[in-house]
């Protein structure tokens, strides 16, 4: 068979493959040989158009597949927007005195400052607060920045008592947080890491954390264990030491680090109510 | 669209034509190429059992249906998955199978229970003492129930000598030995699980008997010399297909049912995920995946897993009742969603099944239906 009519065929064959595994099978065609490919070739037209000839079930539509997995989309972005509002134990969970406001209370491009804090003067909001006080000064804030730190934040809440875990050299206090009921809130994170970690915040991280570290997982697990060990002062180092980026999540990073030195040293009378606090958010602030 | 139209001869209780036959062979070839080295080690290369793609673990044999390789666990997830489908495997040569939830494991972040179904091909009459076997502590595999002909057979296992024998062995013509369901809990570096194992006896058809109370499309078959049943029969393709149709169906319209929604939903996801798999909609498939995956949903599955580890506690031996006990609990404390939370969960998943469900429905219409 010419190379010319090889690929033709195999073309021919991939369209009919089921979309995500196109390039897959295109790269099993390639491996057949030319008998085989022709056997595949007709094995295709037989499957496509057996059951047309017998009429008896409609060819599919691509513009109804279309609108139904449109329609879904749409269902499954609001499954995704409810995140967990408790913490993960039965003394917190029946208490609100943890909870944050979800990812669906803020509409795209609406500031966190809109979004009214759930908790209220308790001992335990000061990282809440110090979270929301931090968000209002991003300047490049957006929902998922938002939203990020504020996965970061139920994280922290979570894991009081993984907190050695996560501090265990190697993998395994990692493994073993990822088999926790911790997990969801971990991926949550870790996906909205994953969309706005750029690439030479990785490469920075690669370099300065964690050379022995190599697929973009490990760096990401690296910077998890670094975020539920408390113990940010590397990458605040690295992120110091950057050239001047202003991704999202060294922002966030930062914050964070940063946040564990202002929740250490919070005190309650020094933000008196959630209005208003932009003054002094940025006086309070000012010791960051 | 051949799944469907095979579906459809399986829903109308059609005999397939040799035609039919060619079709389904053809269409399995296809599906293998597509599929074959879809696992992320590229591991899953064609067999030469239509439908099945084959890879080795352990040191035995894996055949894996075609539409379940991409989703299929690999590396130390498939390793530990095999492992405890030794332990609750009866008789080592057995072919015993990874079955429903279980071969999603690469996938699924939440999993109810670890699913096995085991083919016993020997003589029926080593049975009873077989399972009384498995009823003997081990450190990692609490046996908790047997379950035969509707009565349940617990710790200290004294009926499986007399009732269970009688039970499982007082069977005549195609069917060697009654089936029967065995419930574990497992303890293993996937975490603390319910497990449970379906046991068919064969007799020399394969596919006949027993063999109806499962799908071999839904298995993953751990053997040496080949699975026992074949993919190559429209009828179990289409029978498959059609019940995942319509167990969804039910779920999600359902006439009379005491099943709570934050059960429905869920499981009517996973049936036509799988549906979706097999029609080769992937782009559906892995939406719905992301679906399951969303923490709300997984939050529904892990309570279900709870309360089914929690009703097993009362039947564990006290040994390990004091050891498993403290696991089991700590993997039921909060799961971080409000009831609210849950319930609208629940009913956005019922949205979504009933939206796939009215695309299938949609492309069953006759040829002349086009709209």
């Amino acid at each position: 068979m010419k190379a010319e009519k090889r690929k033709r065929t195999i073309t021919d064959i991939v369209a009919l493959a089921p979309g995500r595994l196109a390039s897959n099978m295109q790269a099993n065609l390639e491996k057949l040989s030319d008998e085989e490919l022709e056997g595949a070739y007709h094995k295709s037209l037989k499957a496509k158009e057996y059951v047309v000839a017998l009429g008896t079930i409609k060819a599919r539509s691509d513009t109804t597949m279309i609108t139904h997995l449109e329609r879904r989309r749409e269902l499954y972005a609001r499954l995704a927007a409810i995140r967990p509002t408790a913490a993960l134990t039965p003394a917190s969970a029946s208490s609100a005195k943890n909870q944050l406001p979800a990812a669906s209370s803020i509409a795209p491009g609406q500031s966190s400052d809109a979004v009214p804090l759930v908790l209220q003067s308790t001992s335990d909001a000061a990282p809440v607060k110090a979270l929301d006080l931090w968000t209002s000064r991003i300047e490049s804030r957006t929902e998922q920045s938002v939203e990020q730190l504020r996965s970061a934040m139920r994280l922290w809440f979570m894991t009081e008592e993984h907190q050695a875990l996560a501090r265990q050299p190697g993998k395994s206090g990692l493994a073993e947080l990822l088999d926790s009921p911790l997990r969801p809130e971990i991926d949550h994170f870790l996906t909205l890491s994953l969309d706005h970690i750029g690439h030479d915040l990785m490469r920075m991280l690669r370099n300065r954390l964690s050379h022995s570290l190599k697929s973009k997982d490990d760096i990401r697990a690296e910077a998890l264990l670094q975020l539920l060990a408390r113990d940010s002062t590397a990458i605040e180092t690295a992120v110091s030491t950057s050239t001047g980026s202003k991704l999202p999540l060294v922002d966030a990073i930062v914050g964070l680090a940063k946040m564990r030195t202002f929740a250490l040293n919070y005190q309650p009378d020094a933000i008196v109510s959630v209005q208003g606090r932009q003054g002094r958010a940025q006086r309070q602030l000012g010791s960051f | 669209m051949l799944p469907l139209f095979l579906a459809q001869l399986a829903h109308e209780k059609e005999k397939p034509t040799p035609d039919d036959l060619d079709a389904l062979k053809a269409y399995l070839d296809l599906r293998l190429l597509s599929h074959a080295c879809s696992d992320p080690e590229g591991r899953l290369q064609p067999s030469e059992k239509p439908g099945y793609l084959q890879s080795s673990v352990s040191g035995q044999d894996l055949f894996v249906p075609f539409h379940l390789a991409p989703y299929f666990p690999s590396g130390a997830t498939l390793e530990t998955a095999v492992r405890v489908a030794t332990e609750v495997s009866l008789v080592a040569s057995n072919p015993i199978c990874i079955s429903g939830s279980t071969t999603f494991l690469k996938s699924l972040r939440e999993i109810g229970d670890l699913d096995f179904c085991e083919y016993h091909l020997a003589t029926p009459e080593q049975l009873p003492d077989a399972v009384r076997a498995k009823g003997q502590k081990k450190a990692d595999l609490a046996l908790i129930e047997v379950k035969c002909r509707d009565k349940k057979h617990h710790s200290p296992w004294s009926s499986l000598s007399s009732e269970f024998k009688t039970d499982v062995l007082d069977t005549s013509g195609e069917v060697p030995a009654s089936w029967f369901k065995m419930d574990f809990v497992s303890e293993s570096e996937l975490g603390v699980l319910p497990a449970t194992s379906m046991v068919l006896p064969l007799g020399a058809d394969h596919e006949a008997g027993n063999a109806r109370k499962s799908f071999a499309y839904q298995e993953a078959v751990l053997c040496g010399g080949g699975p026992p049943r074949s993919l190559l029969r429209p009828e179990s393709f289409g029978d498959y297909l059609d019940w995942l149709i319509e167990d969804a169906r039910k779920r999600l319209f359902p006439e009379d049912t005491t099943e709570a929604r934050e059960v429905r939903g869920p499981k009517a996801l996973k049936r036509l995920l799988s549906a979706m798999l097999l029609l080769g909609e992937t782009d559906a498939a892995e939406d719905v995946l992301q679906g399951i995956n969303q923490p709300a949903l997984q939050a529904v599955v892990a309570r279900g897993r709870h309360q089914e580890l929690e009703a097993m506690i009362p039947h564990l031996p006290e040994d390990q009742r004091a050891r498993l006990c403290p696991l089991i609990k700590k993997a039921t404390e909060g799961l971080g969603f409000a009831e609210d939370q849950v319930a609208e969960a629940a009913e956005i998943a019922l949205q979504i099944g009933q939206d796939m469900l009215n695309q299938i429905d949609g492309w069953m219409k006759p040829a002349g239906d086009v709209t």
